[in-house]
């Protein structure tokens, strides 16, 4: 016993001499080191070799775990695929990944909240094969076959073309007002050349990807981003709420919400442009649980990339109030910025 | 670990006999069938989307599986009919009522399992488990769903138990799975089971274990795959009927991924039980001279290790 102790000790110290100084600021290197030595333990199953805060909270696909469940207790492995987003500002990380469970790939959010060089905060989706139509394993795989993300999410913007983090926040929360009860007339702040990646499928500018939205002649992955709304297909959108964002790239220009697509089951068909009438959408009360990442250029949206998953109608993500969990209302949720 | 186990269920069975010692001096002043009418009542108000027809509780409190919604949203929105399967039981004494039927959201039949808590003639406790057709692992058939009498039978006085003793049998149906054991679970040698409309023990048209009887299948030892049988909680208790509702979570923590069965044969265990899984299940035990005769239970899949929005 006490031999493990010590071990557990030994690990604990070449987990901090790896993550460097316990002081000073956490940069990108730093942040996106939390997130390697996060997932290298969650392999090991060795919770003893990465620091953890003293009361950390973890959940998983909104549900509060114990650490050392859950993901923890099936992963084997990482993908290819790895996305970071670092606010170091913040002290918020938010890795996009595929990792294999019992050899099943799945694909995972991960934010990290740092703390004076600890994790405090470890709030995860998990996309397995099993969420309805999420098709995390697939996506997964995907990805894998991509390989590395988009260069846009990796890209530099010269300091003088950079929004403020106010402006980056204002310009990404109007894709969820957009898409919330989406009567084609909100403001839509796209590029031209804007494309969505979701679950690792590309849903804008490529005709076909979701059959239910080719009934009545309408492709509506035929469209570009802003097109889509346009054509108030998303009615059935009936709350996008606990609109919680965690991290801001202010350096790569991106920003990182956590929320939730509520489908009330109860929207009525529409009428689209081109005449054709829209099957209402779902008829089921059903929600998706969110990671959100957008590239914003010049006060539009340039590129979208989501992780999700489906969940019980409803579900708070576990780090918000029920109030905030079912409002539509905006929130800046990394905290304090250094 | 076992004793410590069994030491958690001891005080839990303590606590929770003293909460029914509570429910038992409280003289009941809405009866079964007053209780059963604010069913009836709940779910016309249901399909009429209108929660303003209800005798509500100030600060009465809704959950839609597992989820804390404003009375109005979630299935009121979309409930539009309520099939002929019904199933009530209830329990007087603590004001509590349960219901199992089958409610279409847009004409999509739902089975769906209700508990409502009565204080002073109003509601002030909903709880709703929907088993949706939606996602690779429901498999609800609701169209299978048939009236058993026996769900309605009193006992004969010989036949009945105590509540706390009802509440111990059906515990020990958690229990035994929980431990992979046949031993702990004093099951009718003719006890069947059935699953959001599948009938899942002693069902002579089945295959493997299906066919089994509910103990041959806890004696196999399978399911060690079921790492934890949580928030156990009993709410509904008819004592007249030999009934106990129960609602529970059946955590997959996904690391079990071979079982050694009792007679020496390996059950590789399939997906999705090798990934974190979780089902929320609503329980109805029949218990008959202290023997688990029959189960029907509602379940819905859940995000792993979610609570039920009911536990303190």
């Amino acid at each position: 016993m006490r031999a493990a102790l010590f071990s557990g000790f030994l690990l604990a110290a070449a987990a901090f001499a790896q993550s460097g100084n316990t002081t000073g600021p956490c940069g990108r290197a730093c942040l996106e080191g939390f997130v390697n030595q996060y997932l290298d333990a969650v392999v090991a199953h060795n919770l003893a070799s990465v620091p953890i805060a003293p009361g950390a909270r973890f959940t998983e696909n909104g549900q509060r775990l114990p650490l050392g469940d859950g993901l923890w207790n099936t992963m084997g492995a990482r993908g290819k695929y790895r996305l970071y987003v670092s606010d170091p500002r913040a002290g918020e990380v938010v890795f996009f990944g595929s990792v294999l469970e019992n050899g099943t790939p799945a694909l995972m959010a991960l934010r990290l909240k740092i703390e004076n060089r600890r994790i405090s905060e470890i709030e995860s989706i998990v996309a397995r094969g099993t969420g309805g139509g999420a098709r995390g394993e697939e996506g997964a795989r995907i990805l894998d076959g991509i390989g590395s993300p988009h260069p846009v999410f990796l890209e530099a913007v010269p300091e003088a073309k950079r929004a403020s983090r106010d402006e980056l926040l204002k310009t990404a929360n109007y894709y969820f007002s957009g898409i919330e009860k989406d009567d084609g007339k909100g403001i839509y702040p796209f590029t031209d050349d804007c494309n969505r990646l979701e679950n690792g499928r590309l849903t804008t500018n490529k005709p076909g990807q979701y059959s239910s939205s080719q009934k009545g002649g309408f492709d509506l992955t035929a469209l570009g981003c802003k097109a889509q709304l346009e054509t108030g297909f998303f009615h059935f959108v009936t709350r996008v709420r606990d609109r919680r964002f965690v991290a801001l790239d202010e350096e790569r220009q991106l920003a990182l919400a956590f929320v939730f697509f509520d489908h009330a089951g109860n929207a009525q068909p529409v009428t689209m442009p081109n005449g054709s009438v829209m099957p209402a959408g779902p008829l089921l009360p059903s929600t998706w649980e969110i990671a959100e990442l957008f590239r914003i250029e010049g006060g539009k949206i340039r590129r979208i990339e989501a992780v999700l998953d489906a969940c019980p109608y409803g579900m708070n993500s576990g780090w918000s109030n029920w109030e905030d969990g079912l409002s539509s209302r905006m929130r800046w949720a990394g905290g304090a910025l250094k | 670990m076992k004793t410590k186990r069994f030491g958690m269920t001891v005080c839990l069975l303590l606590s929770m006999a003293g909460r029914w010692a509570e429910v038992r001096a409280a003289a009941p002043d809405c009866d079964r069938a007053c209780l059963n009418g604010f069913v009836g009542r709940y779910l016309g108000a249901l399909v009429a989307h209108d929660p303003s027809r209800l005798p509500l509780v100030k600060g009465a409190r809704y959950t839609e599986n597992g989820q804390v919604l404003k009375l109005g949203d979630g299935m009121w929105g979309v409930a539009n009919r309520v099939r002929d399967y019904k199933l009530y039981f209830a329990d007087p004494a603590a004001g509590q009522v349960g219901f199992f039927g089958v409610i279409e959201e847009n004409g999509h039949p739902q089975i769906t399992a209700l508990r409502l808590k009565i204080d002073d003639h109003a509601i002030a406790g909903i709880e709703v488990i929907v088993a949706r057709k939606e996602g690779p692992q429901s498999w609800p058939k609701p169209d299978d769903l048939v009236d058993h009498p026996i769900f309605r039978q009193p006992l004969l006085p010989g036949e009945r138990r105590s509540r706390e003793e009802l509440v111990r049998i059906a515990n020990s149906y958690f229990e035994g799975l929980e431990q992979s054991t046949a031993r702990l679970t004093p099951f009718d040698p003719q006890c069947t089971r059935v699953e959001n409309g599948n009938m899942t023990a002693n069902n002579p048209g089945g295959s493997g274990m299906q066919k089994m009887t509910c103990a041959e299948q806890f004696a196999t030892g399978f399911s060690r795959f079921i790492t934890r049988v949580r928030e156990r909680r009993f709410t509904v208790v008819d004592e007249e009927r030999g009934l106990v509702y129960a609602q529970v979570f059946f955590d997959h923590a996904g690391m079990v991924t071979t079982v050694q069965l009792t007679n020496g044969e390996t059950l590789k265990v399939p997906p999705p039980y090798d990934t974190p899984y979780t089902w929320q299940i609503g329980e109805l035990f029949k218990i008959q001279d202290g023997r688990i005769t029959r189960i029907e239970a509602v379940l819905v899949s859940v995000p792993y290790g979610m609570p039920s929005g009911w536990a303190k």
